[in-house]
């Protein structure tokens, strides 16, 4: 027998879009965490032994970058800042689709991704520069590539996300009262520049 | 629509669709569904047929065990080891859990559809594929400890996919729970295992990305590297936390919540104290923090520590170790009360999800010991005890998915299984799992190493591989004679009313089986609805 219950009042709109991006981010930053932990311990462990062997051997340079490697320090920081550009493109989407200013949606949308996109050459720029041999750096090799390589990712997804949005603000799906999935972009972006950041100091700055 | 595309309106043009993706027959109505329940039941099946594949390679491990050689196996011996670890907290235990979830959480929440119904398929192709992949790889000498570099690579690159598939389906899950609930329902009211979903779902969203990563950096290390990371050897030992403590612990919380779904019906009552029960299911998120460690924190206190680093030392023990004891005791107390007085009916759903209760709680007080270095017969971790602690634990969460689909298989198929068999086969699932922990557990204390089938130690390890193959064996039947039990039922049991056991939730007020607007009238504002309405009635 179904026993019947009194009928609901129209459900209000839940912002499932919202909430499972920031579910993703979440798992992002378990994944991220994950691989700079491992980094940061990797790192630890061969500096330790480094400093032991110059305790015994002077002439030892206690250095966790292969010899000869150095950072390209204006690409790297230049990513920073190319992301922040891209979290604040991300946000201004929303601002404006609340105001009804579509023009400028899509103006923000695409200068984001093109961000996003200046950001994975700055990347590939960088990897150039450092001219790390995946196959002769040691312990760096795996960590440096498997961190940055994960970044590289993450970025190519937030260009994604990106450019979906935008086929779907230029093909009127969001509206000044409906927002969500232009929030959810801008969420991404923020969790990709705070990965970088995380990224940044571990690998670039901390070295 | 994209698979991040969820609004309301289009969950509910997701269910027009599936009305008339339903009118497809055989494969292709299964292979294009986005029904939630036929989603489940795509996991849940899989993941009973690789559960008897892990049997069968359980038991070839025990026999191979029980000479103390790796004379059956040869050089294989390792890899069957490890496909049996991987593939049954991967391709078994978790998918298992995760489908019943699937399946049963949104009609719990009183609505039609899983938020995300393509992502949620996604998560299910993504998973078989990344799962054969990774088969296929074991097959191909590949594996920790493989002999084909690209069959290792192989194998690392289909965990990524099914733990990125495993995390998906558990995003879906989440964000079912947490904003797809009926009006008027709030979290404080949401079915005990439906919250238990939500929690369970939240710690496989933070646990299976670490697990990814380390995936990601062994395969850049061994595919490319120097290696880092001790090459096709050296990924068992940094990856094996993956299934072994604490992160094992993880999969109790379903188990919990299933109990906890289920005594209040069979006792006849509503659960006392509800609120301590679902901070009880919460703390079971606990258990992934020690998850974060990727291993076992040893509690190595020297002669002549400083009290400040014994103190920091005792508290790290207590959160990794202690702390997933905890919810264990708040869940059974809570349902304590509720059985208190009470003459419960005994159905195969509470056997399961008791066993499966009693089990993990086994486990996660073994896992107390694990990190104690300075035991009298010596340190238990590196030891076969580690093996044990987590065969206790993923076989009793193994139960209560078995438990899930005696409890509610009749709402999802719409047909009564024959419930007295089905007790028998949990009493012997409960035999099964204690003689395959209980014999590693014993050989641990007699420092049999962990995994390890070639050993050279004394004790009676032939008389422990004889039980532990036996266990393996109980096991396979059991769970092989529960499936067909439930098979039979789908196909030929006597169709059932709408609510056979005489539930206190939404799910039960549905048609069995459940079409894709059934709850859609739905109005809750308790956490027993159909009591409540029964209570009513009764004015």
């Amino acid at each position: 027998m179904t026993l019947a219950l009194p009928a609901p009042p129209v459900p209000e709109p839940k912002r499932s879009t919202l909430v499972a991006t920031a579910l993703a981010v979440a798992a992002g930053t378990a994944f991220f965490g994950s691989l700079l932990g491992v980094y940061l311990q990797v790192r630890d462990d061969a500096l330790d032994a480094l400093r032991a062997d110059h305790a015994a051997n002077p002439t030892v340079v206690v250095r966790f970058l292969p010899a000869e490697v150095t950072v390209p320090e204006i690409a790297t920081n230049t990513m920073l800042l190319t992301l922040v550009g891209a979290a604040l493109l991300a946000q201004w989407a929303v601002y404006a689709m609340k105001r009804g200013e579509r023009r400028q949606t899509a103006v923000a949308l695409v200068l984001c991704a093109v961000f996003g996109l200046a950001t994975l050459n700055s990347q590939a720029y960088t990897w150039a520069q450092m001219g790390v041999a995946i196959d002769d750096a040691g312990a760096f090799g795996t960590v440096f590539y498997a961190s940055t390589g994960a970044f590289a990712a993450a970025v190519v997804v937030g260009v994604v996300h990106t450019a979906i949005n935008a086929f779907r603000s230029f093909g009127g799906r969001y509206s000044a009262t409906d927002t969500e999935g232009l929030a959810a972009n801008a969420l991404v972006w923020y969790f990709v520049l705070a990965a970088y950041t995380a990224l940044w100091f571990a690998v670039y700055v901390n070295k | 629509m994209t698979t991040i595309d969820t609004t309301s309106e289009t969950v509910l043009a997701a269910s027009d669709r599936e009305e008339a993706a339903a009118t497809l027959e055989g494969v292709a109505g299964w292979t294009s569904t986005v029904d939630h329940v036929r989603i489940g039941g795509l996991f849940a099946g899989s993941a009973l047929l690789a559960t008897l594949g892990v049997f069968v390679l359980g038991g070839i491990w025990g026999i191979e065990r029980v000479d103390a050689s790796d004379a059956l196996l040869g050089g294989a011996a390792g890899q069957v080891g490890s496909l049996y670890w991987y593939g049954l907290a991967f391709a078994a235990v978790t998918p298992l859990l995760v489908g019943v979830a699937i399946a049963v959480v949104p009609l719990q929440l009183g609505v039609p559809a899983i938020a995300f119904p393509r992502a949620a398929a996604l998560s299910y192709w993504g998973w078989l594929f990344g799962a054969v992949v990774m088969v296929g790889a074991y097959i191909a000498d590949g594996g920790p400890g493989g002999g084909v570099d690209e069959a290792v690579d192989l194998f690392l690159a289909g965990l990524v996919v099914v733990t990125g598939a495993l995390t998906l389906g558990a995003v879906c899950l989440a964000a079912t729970v947490l904003t797809a609930r009926a009006p008027g329902m709030g979290l404080l009211e949401t079915p005990a295992f439906a919250f238990s979903s939500l929690v369970y779902a939240s710690a496989l969203v933070v646990l299976l990305p670490m697990v990814a990563a380390k995936a990601v950096q062994l395969y850049v290390d061994h595919r490319y590297g120097g290696p880092a990371f001790g090459g096709t050897l050296g990924i068992g030992p940094n990856l094996d936390w993956s299934f072994l403590q604490a992160a094992n612990l993880v999969h109790a919380i379903p188990a919990l919540g299933l109990l906890g779904e289920v005594v209040p019906v069979i006792a006849g009552r509503r659960q006392p104290m509800r609120p301590v029960l679902l901070v009880g299911l919460g703390l079971g998120a606990f258990a992934v923090i020690p998850a974060a460690f990727q291993g076992v924190f040893i509690l190595d206190v020297p002669s002549g520590t400083a009290v400040f680093t014994i103190l920091q030392r005792l508290a790290m023990y207590a959160l990794t170790a202690l702390l997933p004891i905890l919810p264990f005791l708040v869940v059974l107390g809570a349902v304590g009360l509720c059985l208190k007085g009470a003459r419960p009916r005994i159905v195969s759903a509470f056997v399961f999800a008791l066993a499966a209760v009693l089990m993990t709680w086994v486990g996660a007080l073994a896992g107390a010991l694990t990190p104690i270095d300075d035991l009298p017969g010596g340190a238990l971790a590196g030891t076969q005890f580690q093996a044990g602690q987590a065969n206790y634990a993923l076989l009793g969460a193994l139960l209560a998915g078995l438990g899930g689909l005696a409890w509610w298989g009749p709402k999802l198929w719409g047909r009564h299984s024959a419930d007295a068999p089905l007790v028998g086969f949990a009493g012997l699932a409960l035999i099964g799992v204690v003689l395959v922990s209980l014999a590693d557990v014993i050989a641990g204390f007699l420092d049999q190493p962990l995994n390890d089938p070639a050993f050279e130690v004394d004790g009676p390890h032939a008389l422990l591989a004889v039980a532990y193959t036996a266990g393996q064996a109980v096991l396979f039947l059991a769970v092989a004679a529960s499936a067909l039990v439930f098979w039979r039922g789908a196909r030929r049991g006597e169709p059932t009313g709408d609510d056979p056991w005489g539930g206190h939730t939404l799910e039960w007020a549905m048609p069995s089986p459940p079409g894709s607007r059934a709850a859609e009238t739905a109005m809750v504002t308790t956490p027993e609805p159909l009591l409540d309405r029964a209570a009513d009635g009764d004015r």
